[in-house]
């Protein structure tokens, strides 16, 4: 590692000029790879659990659990897709406001959403099921349908323990939406089963979706050389690829928020960025996400949690609001991006070049008023940089994960729901 | 996480101050030594990890003294901030008093490379007094 | 034409405002029409569809204005008017927020009666701001108190609501008030940035609104108009009106001036204050910075303004707020738009900016509103003096070598931020000086008095409260050490020596033009006096026993030409330079008046240098 620190680092083609890393620029690179293993969610003792994600599997693929019985996480987030839909902005029961984000990797991020309302990932689970465009269902319902169906609530029962008795239905109303007075005439101790029950669903969601891990790319491999000095593997990156990384760590600076093996800072920025709508910007983003995840009693520091006096919890009710975080999205990893077309928080650019694009000129960066002092300067790359930049974009594409992580299965067993189960 | 690629400046006239605090006989082990702009205070602090990683939380412990004497009254606020960037951290560091004039602090996170300033107000009698260094992650 | 009698408009206007709110249509942002040319209007209501009244404040005056003509104006007797708001008997409430009371005014314009007096007591004000009259009480935005008092009609107290602070119920400057249609008290909080509910006991209920330029976010809300399903809200220092449902729900931001001041036609520059048409078809919003009110009309969706919205990319426009401070390198200005202090290096042909000191909030070094600075250059200090949070903060400057400036962010370095004894109202300073024995002398505009701290700003003594009637700039004499307040009841300049006594008292009566709006205090290095004066849009320089020796300047954007200057200060070349706030630049002169420079942020003309007549400049 120090010799690498005290060497510039040479790297020749055949055809090509040598890409020449400074020691700066190669202690970066180093920063970006490998992915460590997916972090310890303390909030969710179950996000370890294969019992666990297999149940989320299961709920994570089941369109019946919304409204009109046709919408399902994977709706969004489709595995066939990279877990994204490919759409600019994501359809439910209705078109929403922004982007679906992709899933891989999604474990390593601090905050969920592109607003990160949400500060773990059970909880972010939890939002689509209620929200009116998307499942525009009921917790209660959601609940209830567990409690109904053998194999979902033998999976919940002998992970999280007996289920609420939801076939009382003068103590578990039907259609008891949680903004509804028959909710808030309910028993506070059954709501908070209800509750309960709702959160360990989707504590089993954030165990499946744990699993979709996508991290071994070329670039991973080339870092990898770089480490060990190994030509074979150097060569996982093509010149135009290492000029691109070259910029990426340097003059192009986009590791000011892109940092880190995932690529992403995980936390908000408003770069100005034009709306997909084409009028002003409207949507306040973190600004309002983070007065959500304050309020929210499925944060970490919520009585759902299983951490609720621990760093998690403690950051969350200590995250600052004010103006900066007005109209600012969270960073978003770039591992993959060739998949994750289209692009930013509205889908507004369907091409990579495109997003390169608009950070070479700004041009139709939206500023809020003559006051905003701009920090953001245009790139002001070359055409062939800018292909540089694509190309090392593209070598940060994994294979996707095992396929049996990619279709509905038995929330009992993990296996494909046409198997037989096996007796004990 | 590559910790130890990362680098952390120290001013010039920080180390100075350093040296004049040890030669003056300061007892902090801790790694940092400053003043406070107004020259009322001496501040020592480290961090860990360090040196100060890119977007990974740390923690700090922190003395204060007033004429080579730990504080046995006060309050301290620790704070940091990107001036080029228009924004400080997203966080509010959690700060504990761990004995006379000194403090542990939790929760501080800088989460872009660049030029921050780490801020320390030492508040006494209503008046609030600030020591700063600029650090450098990358 | 006939002058009209107050009284019939004025039952009128109650029985009309509440026939208003019912009608109002959803949105009323489409540009009709603008009265231009006026003296820095305050308030408005209407009379009927075609007619309303304007309160103007430099001079003082009231308009009718009937539609297409308008009348010449009626004098009261008031010396700084505020808010405005109609009884539902034949008479009118109007606040003197510079004789701390409300005015009770009868159909012929005289004074009936007045209510409330100068303090603190349940039926007393400090500089009140607005009044809500609402089922035979008024609701007073009692500013310098920090608080509302509630009163019968007939002036008798009935409670305060709130005291200073952050946390609900409670107020930091609160400008202006209005009942709602579920009789709740919306409060514009400005200095918290914030609209207040409360219920008509005082109880909070609900606010909305934090510091910032965003949609939803607020700089020093100004006005507050309720109407049956909405609030509207001017918000001043981000130039536009927005409109929240009444739980606080963002349901427009519109009008927002874009580009640069006097845009008008439907962009709005500070705006003031809001009132609404019987038949809620038209509103009224008062910009008392542009001399102007525009009239706006329900939306219409096919209308596009073609006019650029995006502003310039160079980096921040500095406003050149009121306050300037100098030495022979630098000049110091508080820019309120961004709640920063720039700091320029005025060496070169063109003043490059070194840093913003920029500390937001309510932590150590944070910033709301300043009412002054003040540069120490041998000891390296700026004291920043800041109303919104009640603390002075002191910085040190790490400035660059002279021969090569350039832009840092982290040049000035917070040393103190320090609150004052509890004696010194520190939310009601507005002008600061310090002597050589290193005596500060703080100036409540509010009461009178010059607080007197000493070094260390601990109080030491406290003059003038029956010798200054409504003073605006305290500064130092060079050339006798003497201490000159600025008052503007009447036009005045005491003369005081540092042990407090009067030296002499100079009435400001021979000066071409008289004085309107009094601002700006300077002494040059040979006791020369300079002022400006915004309602006329001058700057005089008068000898030091008053005598006048010259004036320059009119209302105008060019160079040679004012709008409402503020600040102005003297350097040791006997240069003058004069905060021309309602152009955002600066202005130099020679004692005489001739032009030697107008600068801004990156740019600078001189007479070998001028734009063309056509140039976007200012």
């Amino acid at each position: 590692m120090l010799a690498l620190c005290c060497m510039s680092a040479v790297l020749g083609f055949a055809d090509e000029p040598a890409v020449v890393f400074t020691p700066r620029q190669q202690r970066r690179i180093l920063q970006h790879s490998p992915v460590p293993a997916v972090p310890d969610d303390p909030t969710n003792d179950w996000d370890r659990d294969p019992a666990a994600a297999h149940l989320g599997q299961a709920l994570f693929f089941d369109a019946g659990f919304s409204r009109n019985g046709q919408v399902s996480c994977a709706t969004c987030h489709g595995p066939m897709i990279a877990w994204t839909d490919a759409q600019p902005l994501a359809t439910g029961l209705e078109t929403g406001t922004r982007h679906s984000p992709s899933l891989l990797n999604v474990a390593h991020q601090r905050w969920f959403f592109w607003d990160g309302r949400a500060d773990t990932l059970w909880s972010q689970a939890m939002h689509p099921i209620e929200h009116p465009g998307e499942f525009d269902a009921s917790r209660i319902e959601y609940v209830r349908r567990i409690h109904s169906d053998a194999a979902y609530r033998e999976a919940y029962e002998s992970l999280f323990g007996p289920l609420p008795p939801m076939d009382d239905e003068q103590r578990f109303p039907r259609d008891a939406r949680s903004d509804s007075p028959a909710w808030a005439a309910m028993a506070e101790t059954d709501r908070d089963q209800v509750n309960r029950a709702f959160a360990n669903c989707s504590k089993s969601v954030a165990a499946y979706e744990s699993r979709l891990r996508s991290v071994e790319s070329p670039f991973d491999v080339f870092v990898e050389g770089l480490r060990q000095d190994d030509e074979t593997k150097l060569a996982a990156l093509t010149a135009s690829e290492q000029r691109g990384l070259q910029l990426f760590v340097d003059e192009a600076g986009c590791r000011q928020c892109h940092s880190g093996p995932l690529f992403s800072d995980f936390e908000f920025h408003n770069i100005g960025i034009p709306t997909g709508h084409g009028g002003a910007p409207r949507d306040p983003g973190r600004f309002d996400g983070l007065a959500h995840v304050q309020r929210s009693p499925f944060s970490a520091h919520g009585p759902y949690s299983d951490d609720p006096d621990g760093a998690r919890a403690r950051r969350t009710a200590s995250i600052v609001q004010g103006q900066e975080h007005w109209g600012s999205f969270k960073t978003p990893t770039l591992r993959n991006i060739e998949r994750t077309a289209p692009y930013m928080h509205q889908g507004q650019f369907d091409r990579l070049e495109d997003v390169l694009a608009f950070y070479n000129t700004l041009e139709d960066m939206q500023l809020q008023d003559h006051h905003q002092e701009m920090v953001l300067k245009p790139l002001e790359l070359t055409d062939a940089q800018l292909a540089d930049l694509a190309a090392f974009l593209r070598s940060l594409t994994s294979p996707l994960p095992p396929k049996s992580l990619m279709g509905p299965v038995d929330p009992r067993t993990g296996k494909p729901p046409s198997e037989p189960i096996e007796g004990p | 996480m590559i910790r130890e690629q990362n680098t952390m400046n120290m001013h010039l006239p920080a180390i100075a101050i350093s040296l004049a605090l040890v030669l003056g006989g300061c007892s902090s082990t801790l790694d940092h030594q400053l003043q406070s702009n107004d020259r009322a205070y001496e501040v020592s602090w480290s961090s860990d990890p360090a040196p100060i990683p890119v977007n990974e939380f740390f923690t700090m412990d922190v003395e204060v003294r007033r004429d080579g004497t730990l504080l046995a009254s006060g309050d301290l606020v620790v704070d940091a901030a990107m001036p080029h960037h228009n924004h400080g951290m997203n966080h509010i560091p959690h700060i504990e008093r761990t004995g006379t004039g000194r403090w542990h602090v939790q929760d501080m996170l800088f989460h872009m490379p660049g030029d921050w300033e780490l801020y320390f107000d030492i508040k006494q009698d209503g008046v609030v007094h600030r020591a700063q260094e600029s650090i450098e992650v990358d | 034409m006939p002058r009209p009698h107050l009284l019939p408009m004025l039952l009128t206007m109650s029985m009309l405002a509440t026939i208003a709110a019912a009608q109002a249509p959803a949105l009323l942002d489409r540009y009709e029409w603008d009265y231009g040319n006026l003296h820095a209007p305050v308030a408005v209501q209407w009379l009927s569809d075609d007619r309303f009244v304007i309160v103007e404040s430099a001079p003082v005056g009231i308009r009718i204005f009937d539609w297409p003509s308008c009348s010449t104006p009626i004098k009261i007797d008031c010396l700084e008017p505020a808010g405005l708001d109609a009884g539902p008997d034949e008479t009118c409430y109007l606040v003197d927020s510079g004789r701390h009371q409300v005015m009770h005014i009868a159909s012929d314009g005289s004074t009936l009666s007045t209510i409330g007096s100068h303090g603190d007591g349940l039926d007393q004000f400090r500089a009140p701001a607005d009044v809500a009259v609402h089922e035979d009480r008024l609701y007073v935005a009692d500013t310098g108190n920090d608080r509302i008092v509630v009163l019968d009609t007939d002036g008798s107290p009935v409670r305060t609501i709130g005291t200073r602070g952050t946390g609900p119920g409670q107020f930091r400057r609160p400008l202006a008030i209005d009942i709602d249609a579920s009789n709740r008290i919306v409060v514009a909080d400005a200095d918290n940035h914030r609209i207040q509910v409360l219920s008509l006991e005082g109880e909070p209920i609900t606010a909305w609104g934090s510091w910032g330029s965003f949609p939803g976010l607020l700089q020093e809300p100004s006005d507050v108009l309720c109407l049956e399903d909405r609030i509207l809200v001017t918000d001043r220092l981000n130039h536009r009106v927005q409109e929240f449902a009444m739980d606080g729900t963002l349901l427009h931001a519109w009008g927002m001036h874009a580009v640069k001041p006097r845009e008008g036609q439907g962009r709005v520059h500070y705006p003031d204050a809001l009132a609404i048409s019987p038949d809620g078809r038209t509103l009224a919003v008062v910009e008392s910075f542009e001399d102007r009110v525009q009239l706006f009309g329900p939306h219409d969706p096919d209308y596009v303004d073609e006019r650029p919205t995006q502003p310039a990319r160079s980096g921040i426009q500095s406003h050149f707020g009121p306050t300037v401070v100098l030495d022979d390198r630098i000049m110091m200005v508080w820019e309120p738009e961004a709640r920063a202090a720039l700091v320029f290096d005025h060496q070169r042909s063109t003043p490059i900016r070194l840093t913003s000191i920029f500390s937001r909030g309510d932590g150590p070094g944070g910033f709301g509103h300043l009412a002054d600075l003040h540069w120490d250059h041998e000891a390296n200090q700026l004291h920043l003096f800041d109303r919104g949070t009640a603390q002075v903060h002191a910085y040190e400057l790490d400035l660059p070598d002279p021969d090569q400036p350039r832009f840092d962010p982290s040049m000035a370095k917070l040393q103190t931020s320090r609150t004052l004894d509890a004696s010194i109202p520190m939310h009601r300073i507005v002008d600061a000086e310090r002597s050589v024995s290193g005596n500060w002398f703080l100036l409540d505009g509010t009461d009178g008095v010059i607080h007197v701290l000493n070094a260390n700003m601990e109080p030491v003594d406290r003059w003038g409260t029956d010798l200054l009637g409504h003073p605006t700039a305290i500064t130092i004499d060079p050339t006798t050490g003497h201490l000159l307040v600025l008052d503007r009841d009447p036009s005045t300049l005491h003369q005081l020596d540092t042990n407090g006594s009067s030296v002499a008292t100079i009435r400001l009566e021979g000066i071409p033009g008289g004085l309107v709006q009094p601002t700006g205090l300077a002494v040059a290095g040979s006791g020369d006096i300079l002022l400006t004066d915004a309602g006329t849009h001058a700057v005089h320089r008068l000898g030091s026993d008053g005598t006048h020796l010259a004036s320059w300047g009119t209302k105008g954007i060019l160079h040679e030409q004012f709008w409402k200057p503020a600040g102005i200060v003297v350097d040791d070349q006997d240069r003058v330079i004069v905060l021309d706030h309602g152009n955002h630049r600066c202005q130099m002169f020679d004692l005489d008046g001739t032009w030697l420079m107008t600068f801004g942020a990156g740019r600078a003309y001189t007479p070998s240098n001028r734009p063309p007549l056509d140039s976007d400049d200012p």
